[in-house]
């Protein structure tokens, strides 16, 4: 079965706070360097562990500009046959116009049948392309997935539903979105298969060849995004453990991350 | 890797760049949470090492004929930074592994001897061992007392070996030692290496010691009491075993460099998070200016310290001579480390005296930095000698 996995690159959160700018209220991340995404790490493994169990190959898909390609260097060392990033559109660009474009560079690398996202980029947190990507190409599309093991007729799927665990064999083209799991922790590349994709080639196709200018002109003008209590980010809570846990509490409560609590 | 890296390191090459993004999400993800338990209990990490081994850590360096990554001694010093800014005993353990284990068979061994052991240490499922310091003396590595007669179609070796790093761990295949073959004219003796397989009759693996720091690495006394190893176990040439170790030592002065930069950087890492946090009198320790300085000057001596390592690592890719630089970049790395680990842990204040908090790991791994694979005096004797000066009783 092959299939195509769909990654984004995201400033590391793991950067130092003094590698971060605000320039007239959008972040500039020329002095961040990009890691493949959370999600899309779960996404990349669960894409590996498809095209493997299945005996298919897999391919990588990503959009953006040249920050994107570690990323797809990362799935080529790790067994993706070919990638393809889409350059051109920035990153905050229309979903609907994002799930088109990868829709469309994913039909460059051959025919799929399973798309492999991860559940929600690390940067904007929207959780929409896949779901939106699912409805461009008319395919059913499955949230939350944490594991695919080929089976006779098709592939097990495992998703995560509230409180549980739901399971169900896919015998047809999907999108699938991947959820953090055990069986989605991304493996380690071989060094020497790394180095070795630092020098494989990546198909980079002007976003305006797949859909035409027509189809990417803005219709959403971003203003500027302003950050609520940047400031507070990343706090560190240092002290006896009792007095670390209520310091904790309180903190999720003010930023209303705890059910019921008010921001 | 093809061509020569840049010495001051100010553009990684983008294979340079993939390997250190990847060792930093190893070190980060598999290597930082769980790694205080194994320093706390003195517990050799397998795990790890074996996820470091399906990475092809172990043979980055060496060609792919022996199932080496084609690598680079610079690449390995990457990797070596990398992993010694979250934990030296993992590294320490790479750089045993590669520089004093493999790299000798690798440079000085026969092909049919390269084949017999590379592919499996390259790996990372078997260990090798370099043993040349005895419990009499390491600096003066001429003095070597352990022997080794040859008998028929074998060697016999008899001595001991002292703190031996990778000997005594259940995936270590063999230990390279040191030993005095015969003598010259003029009364010197003829030292020479022989391959000494683990599980040999007459080779014992004394316990664990109880170390300062390094406490997850692997560190043994060896004794050897007429154990008998065929001929063909003798590394290079009969009695140039002196000559091959100082050149090993050169490169391996180089990886210390590498893991003492690594280290400094650490401290700088854990300073920073720590002094934007902790308050006192009322402020953030950040907004005082004495310990702004006590920042900046880790943060100085650590860039100083890589720039020498990297500088000494391209050299050892060129192929050109490196003794002084080796000397230079292992003396002000490891100094720059302790120096570091000793602010950080000051700067942490009580926390730094706690073993649960990384810098407290980084001080009592600091200090080893100034004596293994040549103390600070012997690299300050070795750059002298470059220098002209003459040799001192
Ligand atoms: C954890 C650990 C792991 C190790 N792993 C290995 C290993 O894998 N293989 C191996 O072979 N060895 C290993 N060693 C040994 C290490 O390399 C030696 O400890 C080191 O070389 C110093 O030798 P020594 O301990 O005998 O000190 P000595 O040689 O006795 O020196 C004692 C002190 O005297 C100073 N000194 C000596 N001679 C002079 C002089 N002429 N002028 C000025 N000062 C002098 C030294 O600098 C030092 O400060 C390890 C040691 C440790 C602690």
């Amino acid at each position: 079965m092959d299939a195509t996995v769909f990654l984004k690159a995201i400033p590391d959160p793991a950067a130092p706070p003094e590698s971060f700018a605000f320039d007239g209220g959008c972040p500039d991340t020329s002095r961040v360097p990009f890691v493949l995404g959370p999600f899309e790490e779960n996404a990349l493994e669960l894409g590996l562990r498809i095209a493997e169990g299945t005996g298919g190959s897999l391919r990588a898909v990503a959009m953006g500009g040249p920050e994107q390609d570690k990323s797809l260097r990362t799935a080529l060392a790790l067994g993706a046959t070919a990638a393809v990033r889409v350059d051109g559109p920035p990153s905050w660009a229309d979903p609907v116009v994002a799930a088109r474009l990868l829709s469309a560079a994913a039909d460059r690398l051959g025919v799929v049948e399973v798309l492999v996202t991860g559940r929600q980029a690390g940067d904007w947190d929207r959780s929409v392309t896949g779901a939106l990507l699912a409805g461009v190409r008319g395919l059913p599309y499955l949230p939350r997935v944490f594991d695919a093991v080929a089976e006779e007729g098709g592939l097990r799927i495992a998703q995560e539903v509230a409180g549980g665990t739901r399971t169900g064999l896919l015998a047809t083209a999907a999108v699938l979105s991947v959820t953090n799991a055990p069986t989605t922790i991304l493996r380690m590349p071989n060094v020497r298969a790394l180095i070795l994709a630092t020098r494989r080639p990546i198909d980079v196709v002007e976003a305006r060849s797949l859909l035409g200018e027509a189809a990417l002109r803005e219709r959403l003008v971003d203003e500027g995004v302003s950050a609520r209590r940047l400031g507070r980010a990343g706090r560190r809570v240092v002290g006896e453990p009792a007095d670390v846990a209520k310091a904790l509490v309180a903190e999720l409560e003010a930023q209303g991350a705890l059910p019921g609590a008010r921001p | 890797m093809t061509g020569v890296p840049s010495p001051a390191g100010l553009d990684l090459r983008p294979e340079h760049e993939a390997l250190v993004a990847t060792v930093r999400r190893f070190a980060r993800d598999e290597v930082a949470p769980v790694i205080g338990g194994y320093y706390e209990r003195g517990e050799f990490p397998y795990p790890l090492v074996a996820t470091m081994g399906e990475m092809g850590l172990f043979g980055l360096p060496f060609p792919e004929e022996y199932g080496g990554m084609g690598g680079d001694a610079f690449a390995l010093c990457l990797v070596l930074e990398e992993l010694a800014r979250v934990d030296s005993s993992l590294a320490i353990t790479l750089e045993a592994g590669v520089g004093l284990g493999a790299m000798p068979i690798h440079r000085f061994g026969t092909e049919d001897q390269r084949q017999r052991w590379l592919p499996d240490l390259c790996s990372g499922r078997s260990l090798a061992a370099f043993g040349l310091t005895e419990p009499g003396g390491g600096s003066d590595a001429g003095a070597t007392r352990t022997t080794a007669r040859r008998d028929g179609d074998e060697w016999v070796v008899d001595g001991t070996k002292a703190f031996i790093t990778n000997s005594g761990t259940r995936i270590t295949r063999l230990v390279t030692v040191t030993a005095v073959t015969g003598r010259r004219a003029d009364g010197r003796p003829d030292i020479s290496a022989i391959v000494v397989p683990s599980g040999t009759p007459g080779f014992t693996v004394g316990p664990e010691y109880s170390k300062v720091g390094w406490t997850a690495s692997d560190t043994h006394e060896l004794a050897f009491a007429g154990c008998r190893v065929p001929a063909d176990h003798l590394l290079g040439e009969e009695g140039r075993g002196y000559a091959q170790f100082l050149s090993i030592l050169d490169t391996g002065r180089v990886a210390i460099g590498a893991l003492s930069v690594g280290l400094a950087q650490g401290c700088v890492d854990e300073c920073l998070g720590y002094v934007g946090e902790r308050e006192a009198f009322g402020r953030k320790l950040a907004q005082s200016q004495v310990l702004q300085f006590k920042v900046a000057d880790m943060e100085a001596r650590t860039h100083v310290a890589r720039l020498a390592v990297r500088d000494a690592a391209a050299r050892l890719v060129a192929g050109r001579p490196l003794r002084r630089e080796a000397a230079i970049a292992k003396l002000v790395a490891s100094e720059a480390a302790m120096a570091n680990a000793r602010e950080a842990t000051q700067i942490f204040g009580g926390y730094g005296f706690m073993n649960e908090t990384p810098v407290g790991r980084f001080y009592r791994d600091a200090k080893i930095l100034e004596i293994g694979e040549g103390t600070s005096e012997v690299q300050r004797m070795l750059i002298a000698r470059e220098l002209g000066l003459p040799a001192t009783p």
